[in-house]
């Protein structure tokens, strides 16, 4: 099975999770959506079924792909390290902001004067 | 869960409520020497305009270059920073500083695109080291 962060590296399959968000669809829909032809499309829905990132069921005649969320969370938990860097970036940010004086004349600096007035 | 696509990429989402308002905080995130306060890479060249190129160097070697793709102050700061290589924009990172207005002063919403998986375990690595560099500067 290969993993989600590989089978996402196609734009094509990212374009079908993100129709397939809305809600699911019938393959004839995402040639429409897409405008390129179904056996390619059908190729790509076959790697986000192995991949276990769509399921598909039988819908009266047709077969219906829905997005199933789960193995998301690994890239989640690959952007996470990216997460805790904002964190603590944004900390620094706030304590920088903390240390220079708002621009006169803005709502923020009369609700909350800098420290230092000036003589 | 704050991972998301940016058109159509994995990315990550950080919302920041500041007590400053936008005006102020667009000079901490749009001059280079109030961005060396917090950026995690020192910020050597900032052309400001769409266009415009940034020049990152983390002094020890590295110097990457970025491409200003967004410039409307006080409210959207975005760039993509170059991975080089043959890969082209898939090897760019892109991020992307908005500031809204807020009762509390604003709101800061950090995007960040990452480049493309295959080399996400070098980057990890380079960010800690980051990290590291950091705590060992403040010393406490």
């Amino acid at each position: 099975m290969p993993p989600p962060f590989e089978v996402l590296a196609d734009p094509t399959r990212r374009l079908i999770l993100d129709l397939l968000r809305e809600r699911p669809r019938v393959v004839g829909e995402l040639v429409d959506a897409l405008a390129i032809s179904q056996p390619r499309v059908s190729k790509h829905l076959r790697v986000l079924r192995d991949s276990g990132l769509v399921t598909v069921r039988a819908r009266a005649r047709a077969r219906l792909y829905t997005l199933r969320p789960e193995p998301l969370a690994e890239l989640d938990a690959w952007l996470s390290p990216y997460r805790r860097l904002w964190e603590d970036r944004l900390d620094l940010l706030e304590r920088h902001l903390e240390t220079v004086p708002e621009p006169p004349g803005t709502a923020a600096g009369e609700a909350d004067p800098p420290p230092e007035e000036r003589a | 869960m704050s991972t998301t696509t940016h058109e159509g990429r994995p990315a990550l989402r950080v919302e920041r409520r500041l007590s400053r308002s936008p005006e102020a905080v667009w000079r901490a995130v749009s001059e280079p020497a109030r961005l060396n306060t917090w950026y995690p890479m020192r910020v050597t060249e900032l052309d400001p305009r769409v266009g415009g190129r940034i020049v990152f160097d983390d002094g020890e070697g590295t110097v990457l270059t970025g491409t200003v793709t967004a410039w409307e102050p006080p409210r959207l700061l975005a760039f993509d920073e170059h991975g080089g290589g043959e890969d082209g924009p898939a090897a760019d990172d892109h991020l992307r500083i908005e500031l809204h207005d807020d009762p509390a002063g604003c709101l800061l919403v950090l995007i960040h695109v990452p480049h493309d998986f295959a080399t996400a375990a070098g980057a990890e690595k380079g960010w800690n080291g980051c990290l590291d560099q950091l705590l060992g500067d403040l010393g406490d």
